[in-house]
């Protein structure tokens, strides 16, 4: 992010030199935009497709009334917004018998951590001006995907916290359940990604994508992660659907079971503030997906040229732009195919969940990472080290 | 019970008390269930009935027989034609009335229609006990079409007050037989798409295979009636044991299964709702013409004495004993419905289960509270 916001800054006012603290403040208001819009557009893209799924529109009534009569697509898109604003203004409870430091702290944990782990993730690269491609990120980590694994188990805390500090029945036994799901799923999810890291021999998440583009065996098209370590992508998005605690894997906040899990007792901002963080990690798993397994910003063969020129006048930071639009349809694609798992699959009970974490997935993910070990021995071997 | 942690004496592990319900997202109106937990695990589960209850028996005391018949609709709405049903035939049987031929087969159309709704009201609610939201806009897109049904029959959609001493309150509309027919041809294939969205689903599978086993011995013992009866292996049903009506003119199947688990009652509606279809058809064929009503007066007098007489709701069992001393009045009007007895055994069903597994169990009995209260 620096060097691509002090160059952008440069060219924009002719050579003027930023502060050292403007990038991150800028890093930290993009990514609270972004976490917001997002979410409000997710969650009406996700009411849009379980209606559909569910043969009925979705939300149609706000908003433009003629959008909403050329198509089901186009109708309601003041939905979230309407909600937000709603949430925002609600009242802000705090049951007498909550143990008021907890309660309060949890939201802002929760939040803390879904905004955290958006620094290493890398949406795009540019070699606009520059030596060589750089990674547009907040900061591409050398231990990038460490970071992720460790910064997204963190919501752990705030959810114990939250069924804890809450005194109900209901938000305890969610607030175990999440603890226990998480754990255990952290696990296979790590190995899953094991594979990834040792084919492309490095943690940040920068180098993945960078490796990917490169190819496996020369050959680009094999280069993304889910060919090779097809299996450790299949595990990770399990556990990522469960670490996100979406169904089929909503235990902690089973409605028919729980009521609400451990946001029971949650009203208005602070609920919101759940909710938001959930969008959110939804969101940043199916980012690190695209960044571990497909290849992020980048497609086989394609590499977009740093700047067009339009005939009138030349648009830098092309190779930018592009790169963005393929990361965020990639995403997408992604967030569609979880959105259908969760409103066709049944929940899961507990006790299967465990089963299937610890004796289904974990052995799998070993298997792929034995497979992408054997991989990255003969690409070591016959093509002479890690392509990146 | 207090207990202590194995690994370290000085912990101990204590039971808690859950109380589910009145208020709770899956227990169907108002259930209250005090469970003793420890952790997920359930080791004792207390039903508390009464939140609903509106004196029903004791508001038909006060009211001439006809004015009754609205009441039994609040008996159960899920199926307020069987309830009405139910009354009638007492109090027919009572004064010796017998309904005219059409108005037989209106009643039994109705009855199968009314079972077909709460079936199809009951796998929306059950899928969505076990987490998959889906199958419940499925299953109320066609309940839907059924309820239209009713509408044009008797202008409502759930209360009905349909059904009248000596007959049925008015005639089916002209084209109704058209009208159901073409609504069960576009139907009953889409029986078969409910089932695809949680038959083959292994989640599912696991979820309710093996959970909630109920004995036939013991359901028996506790009354246990209907599809839940049948799913435990006997073939018992009020339309085959002691067939009213036109049923004994009817082919139908009664589906059995003898597994007695949670999947074995959600396949055994399954198929009741292809044996409702099939006996609609027979109806439509055979409906007579003639009079759908045989007039009472409004302040009719029954004789003295007293009369059982017990039918199949889409629940189970339902009867009503009536005694009449002579008056324009019902002296006692007592119902028997069989969500109480579902939930009587089910306490014993969810004994070391876990959260899940209640919900899961609860709505495979598929209690109505507002008829167990009554």
């Amino acid at each position: 992010m620096e060097p691509i916001f002090e160059q952008f800054i440069r060219d924009l006012t002719g050579g003027f030199q930023v502060p050292f603290w403007a990038p991150m403040l800028v890093s930290l208001g993009l990514v609270l935009a972004f976490i917001a819009l997002n979410a409000m557009f997710m969650i009406w893209l996700e009411r849009k497709i379980c209606g559909r799924i569910q043969r009925r529109m979705g939300p149609m009534l706000t908003g433009p009334k003629a959008w909403a009569r050329f198509s089901m697509w186009t109708g309601g898109w003041f939905q979230t917004p309407c909600d937000s604003v709603k949430l925002l203004l609600k009242e802000d409870i705090i049951p007498a018998q909550v143990d008021r430091f907890g309660f309060m702290l949890a939201p802002v944990l929760v939040f803390m951590a879904a905004l955290a782990v958006y620094v290493p993730l890398p949406i795009s690269s540019t070699s606009h001006a520059q030596p060589g491609p750089i990674v547009v990120a907040v900061a591409d980590l050398d231990i990038g995907l460490l970071y992720v694994v460790a910064i997204t188990t963190l919501t752990i805390l705030a959810i114990l916290t939250a069924g804890w500090a809450s005194n109900n029945k209901y938000s305890l036994l969610g607030g175990m359940r999440a603890g226990v799901q998480i754990l255990s799923y952290e696990i296979p999810m790590l190995f899953a990604l094991m594979g990834p890291m040792v084919l492309a021999g490095s943690l940040s998440l920068g180098d993945l994508v960078l490796v990917q583009h490169a190819g496996l065996f020369g050959v680009p098209l094999l280069g993304w992660f889910l060919v090779p370590s097809f299996l450790g992508a299949v595990v990770y998005l399990i556990c990522a659907v469960a670490e996100t605690n979406r169904p089929p894997f909503d235990m902690p906040e089973a409605e028919q079971e729980l009521v609400a899990g451990f946001s029971t007792e949650y009203t208005a901002m602070r609920f919101a503030m759940f909710y938001l963080a959930e969008f959110s990690n939804t969101f940043v798993v199916c980012m690190i997906f695209t960044a571990v397994f497909l290849g992020g910003w980048t497609l086989p063969g394609f590499t977009p040229p740093s700047s067009v020129n339009l005939g009138f006048f030349s648009l830098p930071y092309f190779d930018l732009l592009a790169g963005m639009a393929i990361f965020f349809a990639k995403a997408y694609a992604v967030v569609l195919l979880l959105m259908w798992i969760r409103w066709t699959f049944p929940r899961l009970r507990p006790d299967h969940l465990m089963t299937f974490g610890w004796k289904f997935l974990l052995p799998l993910s070993f298997v792929n990472l034995l497979i992408c070990i054997v991989l990255a021995a003969i690409q070591q071997i016959y093509f002479g080290g890690n392509p990146g | 019970m207090m207990r202590q942690f194995p690994a370290n004496p000085d912990l101990t592990v204590e039971e808690f008390e859950l109380n589910m319900g009145p208020q709770h997202p899956s227990t169907h109106g108002v259930l209250r269930l005090v469970l003793t937990m420890d952790g997920e695990r359930v080791v004792r589960c207390k039903p508390v009935v009464g939140y609903l209850h509106r004196s029903i028996e004791k508001m038909a005391e006060n009211r001439t027989y006809t004015q009754v018949i609205p009441v039994t609709d609040r008996l159960d709405y899920c199926t307020s034609m069987t309830s009405n049903y139910v009354y009638v035939m007492a109090v027919e049987d009572l004064a010796d009335i017998t309904a005219p031929p059409r108005a037989q087969y209106i009643r039994v159309i109705m009855s199968e229609l009314n079972r077909i709704a709460s079936h199809l009201l009951w796998y929306g609610t059950f899928a969505l006990e076990v987490g998959a939201t889906t199958p419940f806009i499925y299953g109320f897109r066609d309940r839907e079409k059924v309820l239209d049904l009713f509408e044009s029959t008797c202008g409502a959609r759930l209360l009905y007050n349909y059904l009248r001493i000596g007959g049925v309150s008015r005639d089916l509309p002209e084209d109704f037989s058209e009208r159901m027919l073409a609504f069960l041809d576009e139907w009953e294939p889409l029986i078969r798409e409910y089932e695809d969205l949680l038959d083959e689903n292994p989640i599912f599978y696991n979820r309710t295979r093996k959970v909630g086993f109920l004995s036939p011995e013991k359901a028996l013992a506790y009354g246990v009636s209907g599809p839940n009866l049948r799913a435990s292996g006997m073939a018992r049903d009020v339309r085959r044991e002691h067939p009213y009506a036109v049923y004994p003119e009817l082919e139908f199947d009664i589906p059995v299964r003898t597994e007695g688990d949670v999947f074995a009652r959600y396949r055994i509606r399954m198929e009741e709702l292809r044996q409702s279809a099939r006996i609609l058809r027979q109806c439509a064929e055979k409906l007579p013409k003639g009079p759908y009503l045989e007039p009472q007066p409004l302040r009719m007098v029954l004789p003295e004495g007293e009369t059982y007489v017990h039918l199949e709701s889409p629940r189970g069992d339902i009867g009503c004993y009536l005694v009449s001393q002579g008056k324009d009045k019902p002296y006692r009007c007592k119902f028997r419905t069989p969500s109480f007895c579902h939930i009587e055994v089910f306490q014993h069903l969810v004994r070391d289960c876990l959260i899940p597994d209640i919900m899961a169990i609860c709505a495979s009995f598929d209690v109505v509270l507002p008829e167990t209260d009554r």
